[in-house]
């Protein structure tokens, strides 16, 4: 037992508990670091590349991002998991299997979904060199290593260390990853330790205290992170492809890579597609059932975020917005349910927390994606609107949404995409009876109805990509 | 009449002095980069704030005023028009800032856009009209604001020199038809030739003037060393 004491306030922190501290950061530490150390090669070979296709790939290494984590879990298992490909070649050739379930399974599953974003990071480090810097060391012919002290290694000495403090804090509070892949004494991360004392021990006090385990951890690493990442870097979109000259082994590696990251990021999204769509016209109606209470909540929940994003586009309103990273959905969850609890049932009131918790959930990143344009309305515009007295509403209806109509699309469409993938709070306040389709799909895992979770899953996929799709068309057609 | 009464503004470390009075008509306003002409001319429209001193517009003072109750229309060098509005929807903003163009809101806009020689791109984007013609909207929407002094910051210094003489004259024609006093920031001193007007000089910190351009332009006069 170890107890913490600190301005009047005690923590009772059993050896398990502290095993899942050092699981969470063990896990948070490896995720951050492969993810970091493979995105070099894959963003370099991008950047001195050019071929046909080159603007799809850096596409598909977005979809990850808004792909929900228990399909892309799923596809996972049947990539990496006991009968999946890989473990197939391995028996083959004598190797020992590789173990999903666990450390190794929670750290593929967190590389999975941050070596894009890694790789998107460095891609725009390396492109933001000037052509003229290129130009002029390649004409000096030095070796390979001098090139890449010249010209890479300050810029991945900018990003790196950025990049790393980014995946470790998105890592520290992961849900989904460790409730599907981890678990049990050995893998169980502080998120999930709170949901077992939540769901299985009844022992609210225990996941009180968590909580605030886990609020500080996340904060600390917030902070500290904030030292080390320089504003510059946290970026990703609008990529300028820019390539040289290379050699021909330069040329056979970099193509390797690429494709051997294309099928890392593609194959477990291809499985589902592949097994899911034989089932998927013959679900059963709880499934139907629970993808239009996602739907219903992922509507709620994105025009609640945007909503508050347009709201909050200034640097203060950033900062407000961005304690959502801070605080996850399970931390989020549980307080609002013991808070609820006091007042009636929790459960009747799944619906409206799921929408609001999912909706500062996405917030950093709606506000990520207004800010900047909302701030080159006011400064490009201010002048004229004052000459002419247009304020208020009608400045609002007039200049302030009109421009900003792509980038609400998009942030609509990415707030629905991430609260549809949802798995966080809706496992607290969900039941039999109030189950979104990531739920459901957990369910169904959960009871080894694989057939059906993989049809389910597909769907989840479907309309996830397609309210993504369909809200930013809709933000360029107006 | 306008009048600067010991007005000082500060920006940074650059300081302007403005003591003067000018009469109705048409005012050009000269100088070097940096001179202070485009600070002069926003701290009338109430876009600058005054460290001391007053602004006067026949008796009624101003500078306490927001920029939109001044009597001022204001032309800046760009953004003008917001580019995804119709020249209908531009110029709406200053006919009531309604939430829809209505049926005599447009007639009033297609009115006015006649007078400058544009009726017939009322739907059009601002994009899809070229840099002359984006002028005549904006001008078209300082008459609908009705006030009688109009601010000019070097709106048509990206045009060529017969579309920019065009438009001086354009300016002119309205400003003696509508009974306006306009205030013009030129680098050029054809411009202040180009028609009959009077002239400040704003140089070494301070606005001069006004005076008679044939003075103001001459060898000897104040802005002996810009020409």
């Amino acid at each position: 037992m170890f107890l913490i004491h600190f301005s009047g306030l005690s923590l009772n922190l059993t050896s398990s508990d502290m095993a899942a501290i050092e699981f969470t950061f063990v896990q948070a530490a490896y995720s951050a670091t492969l993810s970091t150390v493979l995105a070099i090669p894959v963003a370099k070979a991008l950047q001195r590349q050019n071929f046909w296709g080159k603007q799809l790939v850096v596409l598909f290494l977005g979809a990850p991002f808004i792909l929900p984590v228990i399909v892309a879990v799923l596809g996972l298992i049947l990539v990496f998991g006991n009968n999946g490909v890989i473990n197939n070649i391995l028996n083959f050739f004598g190797f020992e299997p590789f173990k999903i379930y666990g450390l190794w399974g929670v750290v593929l599953a967190h590389v999975f979904f941050n070596l894009p974003l890694a790789i998107r990071i460095i891609l725009q480090g390396l492109n933001d060199v000037p052509g003229e810097q290129y130009r002029l060391i390649l004409s000096l012919k030095l070796s390979l290593s001098q090139k890449f002290f010249a010209l890479d290694w300050p810029v991945l000495k900018k990003v790196c260390p950025s990049i790393w403090a980014v995946v470790f804090a998105i890592c520290l509070s992961s849900f989904a990853v460790a409730l599907t892949l981890g678990g049990g004494p050995k893998a169980t991360t502080v998120e999930l330790a709170i949901y077992q004392s939540f769901f299985y021990d009844l022992d609210f006090a225990k996941a009180a205290q968590l909580a605030l385990v886990q609020v500080f951890l996340v904060f600390s690493v917030v902070v500290a992170s904030q030292f080390i990442i320089r504003p510059e870097t946290v970026l990703g979109l609008n990529i300028k492809i820019f390539n040289y000259s290379h050699s021909r082994f330069e040329k056979i590696l970099d193509f390797l890579i690429i494709v051997v990251t294309l099928l890392f990021i593609l194959t477990p999204i291809s499985v589902i597609f592949f097994f899911g769509s034989a089932g998927i016209f013959s679900l059963p109606p709880s499934v139907f059932k629970a993808a239009i209470l996602s739907v219903q909540i992922a509507l709620l929940s994105s025009f609640m975020s945007v909503f508050l994003g347009l709201c909050l586009t200034t640097k203060i309103g950033e900062v407000v917005g961005s304690l959502g990273i801070a605080v996850s959905p399970i931390v989020m969850g549980a307080g609002t349910f013991l808070m609820l609890k006091n007042f009636g049932n929790p459960y009747l009131l799944a619906i409206p927390v799921t929408a609001t918790v999912n909706a500062l959930i996405s917030l950093p990143f709606v506000i990520r994606i207004l800010k900047p344009p909302a701030e080159e309305i006011r400064t490009e515009f201010d002048n004229l609107s004052r000459a002419i007295g247009l304020a208020g509403i009608y400045w609002i209806w007039w200049v302030y949404l009109r421009r900003l109509k792509r980038p609400i699309g998009f942030s609509l469409g990415l707030a629905a995409a991430l609260s549809m993938g949802d798995l966080g709070v809706i496992v607290l306040f969900g039941s039999g009876e109030i189950a979104t389709l990531p739920l459901k799909i957990y369910q169904l895992m959960g009871s080894y109805r694989l057939e059906e979770a993989l049809a389910s899953a597909l769907l989840l996929s479907l309309l996830a990509f397609g309210s993504f799709a369909v809200f930013d068309r809709i933000g360029r057609m107006l | 009449m306008i009048r600067f009464d010991n007005v000082i503004i500060n920006i940074g470390d650059f300081q302007l002095t403005v003591n003067m009075t000018v009469q109705k008509g048409f005012v050009t306003v000269i100088g070097h980069s940096g001179a202070g002409k485009s600070t002069l001319l926003l701290s009338l429209s109430g876009h600058q704030d005054l460290a001391s001193g007053k602004i006067f517009v026949d008796q009624n003072r101003i500078d306490l005023l927001p920029p939109n109750q001044r009597p001022c229309s204001v032309i800046f060098q760009d953004f003008n028009l917001f580019p995804h509005l119709s020249i209908a929807e531009n110029l709406n903003l200053v006919c009531g800032n309604k939430f829809f163009v209505s049926k005599a809101a447009r007639k009033k806009i297609q009115k006015v856009l006649e007078k400058v020689g544009i009726a017939e791109l009322i739907d059009r984007l601002p994009s899809e009209m070229s840099g002359g013609q984006q002028s005549r909207a904006a001008l078209a929407r300082v008459l609908l604001q009705r006030n009688p002094i109009l601010l000019l910051d070097e709106p048509f210094s990206a045009l060529g020199p017969n579309q920019k003489s065009e438009l001086i004259e354009l300016v002119y024609s309205l400003s003696k038809e509508q009974d306006i006093t306009v205030l013009l920031i030129t680098h050029d001193p054809k411009d202040a030739k180009q028609i009959p007007c009077h002239c400040i000089v704003v140089k070494d910190k301070k606005a001069l003037g006004p005076f008679e351009t044939s003075e103001a332009l001459s060898e000897d006069g104040p802005l002996k060393g810009y020409l």
